[in-house]
């Protein structure tokens, strides 16, 4: 048997019918004053009618955090854990938790960005999920776009897995219309390209994404050159370059290298242009944000457009795995700076494997 | 299952079409069988046939022409693409640059690329978008400084070719295939036609096997299938293109055997597999709600509308 984890968030996508944008934290109790009712359990009784596959085991949140759906089904399960009446981020959290000190093979879940994130911290990229979209935002590039598209991921997974992106915005900037998507991290999600390709694969299917992004990083590194300043952006696509150099950079914030080693975390957009100014030239690394290609203006606002106007567009370094770059139709700046963004707008290459790339065009 | 995902001929070849007996086989290539099927591909082609050479399959030939001239040079190919050369070529240590195809427009501006020094493979017309993608000036011009292959996989279907250049432009060279018109996928033919300056560089022989030249040699000898197929192949791109339209769907115009459409109904590709009916999904490995399908016969065009009509209907989600 295949054991595979489920966990509801009952509360997930409450706020949008009432026109909350999103149910974290205290607005849950606002959604259920308006009126709000329950939308996930549709969703997840409509991937369940679509599941094939007769070997699985669920390991099951309790009562409408999982059980109640699969009460429905002929599938085999056990439930686990406790929740509290009123379920939170930390209920998701805990049973997150259980699930993966109970080693199976995949997490499937139902809910928003909120629940992404909670999903994320619990698991990071130790087990495969399966994430399923039912929430208010759900920028997260992790999400299937159709209860068909979860089915096959639960029918097919097998080891190959594609790292995707846990993204939210700030809800309470978000009410008041101000949308800012955080990149919170990336989670494993199964491949279902493959599965989908007829007797003639397009050629960028061949060979594991985490493979590739390895390459990528070692070709970064061979090309690297002694004089100059690297500025790290976020991500892990930047960061299995620091991990290659094996120096320690952090995941979520803006780093800069100097002859391989830190000499800067976490930095500020000053403290940025003070390390340039001190070391004269440097080149910046980022990678494009999945989903809308930002590769200034959204999640790194640290390298901003003076930072840019510093180190010019011939000194800046993108990469990416080719499942991610390829899917965008563009990469696309906002620096806050008309001039930067023109400056840096047109054909840009980026590195998607070893001695790869791909002309990308950048938009503003 | 209707499979209207890898660009075929939909069309059956009759049972006694081909004159390839069993007896043949215990027998070599013969060079004056070789010499047969230059001759017809040189009459079908306008090429000498110094020029011509002969192999299974596109990538077999493109690999060919890399491995004999990879030397300082980098691999320039369209993204998405469905070549399996490119592996080829990273073993060759050669640096691999893809240009990403986007919409609306689908075009690329060679010009302002800045190409050199590389092997720029482009397929004319495109797969998946079917347009044509470089005209004759920009080719010109790239063959300044690059070795261009231009893959004419397609040519049956949009009679664009630049076959006529190859006897004057010793660095191009244009690949095409008998897998689609002519209706021999199984077997795996493709010839080229060769600029000097890279034919020089070529050993000429019979890289196919008996069966596979024996029946290409006749295929291209009397053309009937092929100018049938091709007929019906446009009529029935006409008319599954206005039924695509008419159920909401954006078709680009295609100069091949397939059409190239966008669909705001998510997971379609799965949706229709479930319903055994497969198409080319490049939601995943290209642009979201873009797909590629291939010009099927009446009866399978006819499933697939029913099919997408059924899907349609329940709306986007």
């Amino acid at each position: 048997m295949v054991n595979v984890g489920l966990i509801v968030n009952p509360i997930a996508g409450m706020g949008g019918k009432v026109g909350l944008k999103g149910t974290d934290g205290e607005m849950y109790k606002r959604a259920v004053e308006l009126g709000a009712e329950p939308t996930t359990s549709d969703r997840i009784v409509n991937v369940l009618k679509l599941v094939k596959r007769k070997d699985l085991y669920f390991i099951s949140g309790p009562g409408k955090m999982g059980e109640d759906y699969l009460k429905e089904f002929d599938f085999e399960y056990e439930v686990i854990g406790e929740i509290n009446k009123e379920t939170s981020g930390e209920d998701t959290k805990n049973i997150a938790k259980l699930l993966v000190d109970n080693k199976v093979h995949a997490i499937i879940f139902v809910g928003g960005d909120g629940t992404a994130r909670d999903v994320l911290d619990a698991v990071g990229t130790d087990v495969p999920v399966i994430a399923i979209p039912s929430g208010v935002k759900m920028f997260s590039s992790a999400f299937v776009l159709s209860a068909n598209a979860a089915a096959e991921m639960i029918d097919t997974f097998g080891d190959d897995f594609l790292e995707k992106e846990v993204l939210d915005i700030d809800e309470d900037a978000f009410r008041g219309n101000i949308l800012d998507a955080k990149y919170y991290g990336t989670v494993l999600v199964p491949n279902i390209e493959k599965l989908l390709q007829g007797k003639k694969a397009a050629s960028n299917v061949k060979g594991r994404a985490v493979d590739k992004k390895k390459e990528a990083a070692k070709y970064i590194i061979e090309n690297m050159e002694d004089d100059f300043l690297y500025i790290l952006g976020p991500g892990t696509t930047v960061k299995e370059i620091t991990d290659r150099l094996g120096v320690s950079k952090t995941l979520l914030g803006v780093d800069a290298l100097f002859k391989n080693e830190i000499v800067g975390q976490d930095v500020g957009e000053k403290e940025l242009l003070k390390l340039v100014d001190k070391y004269k030239m440097a080149k910046i690394i980022v990678t494009p944000i999945g989903g809308n290609g930002f590769i200034f203006g959204r999640g790194s606002r640290q390298i901003s457009s003076e930072v840019l106007k510093k180190v010019g567009k011939e000194n800046i370094i993108i990469v990416s795995t080719i499942d991610k770059v390829g899917s965008l139709e563009c990469l696309r700046i906002d620096s806050g700076d008309y001039e930067v963004d023109e400056s840096i707008k047109g054909s840009i290459d980026v590195i998607i494997d070893y001695k790869e790339e791909i002309i990308m065009e950048v938009v503003c | 299952m209707i499979d209207l995902s890898a660009n075929e001929s939909p069309y059956e070849h009759m049972e006694k079409e081909f004159k390839f007996t069993n007896k043949d086989l215990n027998r070599y290539v013969s060079h004056t069988e070789l010499e047969a099927m230059l001759k017809e591909l040189s009459a079908y082609t306008g090429c000498g046939q110094k020029h011509i050479f002969v192999g299974p399959g596109t990538d077999y030939l493109i690999q060919k022409i890399l491995l004999n001239n990879f030397m300082d040079r980098s691999l320039v190919i369209l993204n998405p693409n469905f070549y399996g050369f490119t592996s080829f070529a990273k073993k060759l240590n050669m640096k691999i640059k893809r240009i990403q195809l986007k919409p609306p427009e689908f075009k690329i501006d060679w010009a302002g690329m800045g190409i050199e020094k590389s092997i720029i493979v482009v397929d004319n017309p495109n797969n998946p978008t079917g347009k044509l993608m470089i005209d004759k000036d920009e080719l010109e011009k790239l063959l300044v400084d690059n070795i261009v292959i231009i893959d004419e996989a397609g040519f049956e279907y949009s009679d664009s070719t630049f076959a006529d250049m190859v006897k004057d432009c010793g660095n191009l060279c244009i690949t095409r295939t008998l897998d689609k018109a002519f209706g021999l996928a199984g077997l795996k033919v493709a010839y080229m036609l060769v600029g000097q300056a890279i034919s020089d560089k070529l050993n000429k022989g019979a890289d196919i096997n008996r069966p596979a030249l024996t029946i290409s040699t006749e295929a291209i000898r009397n053309r009937q299938y092929m100018l049938d197929t091709v007929s019906n192949t446009l009529a029935e791109k006409r008319i599954l293109s206005k039924e695509l339209e008419k159920l909401g769907f954006k078709v680009y115009e295609s100069q091949a055997n397939y059409l190239m459409a966008y669909t705001e109904v998510k997971d379609l590709g799965l949706k229709l597999k479930s319903k055994e009916i497969l198409i080319g999904d490049l939601s995943e490995t290209w642009l979201r709600g873009y797909y590629r399908i291939s010009v099927g016969n009446g009866k399978e065009n006819a499933a697939l509308i029913n099919e997408l009509k059924a899907i349609t209907i329940t709306g986007t989600q």
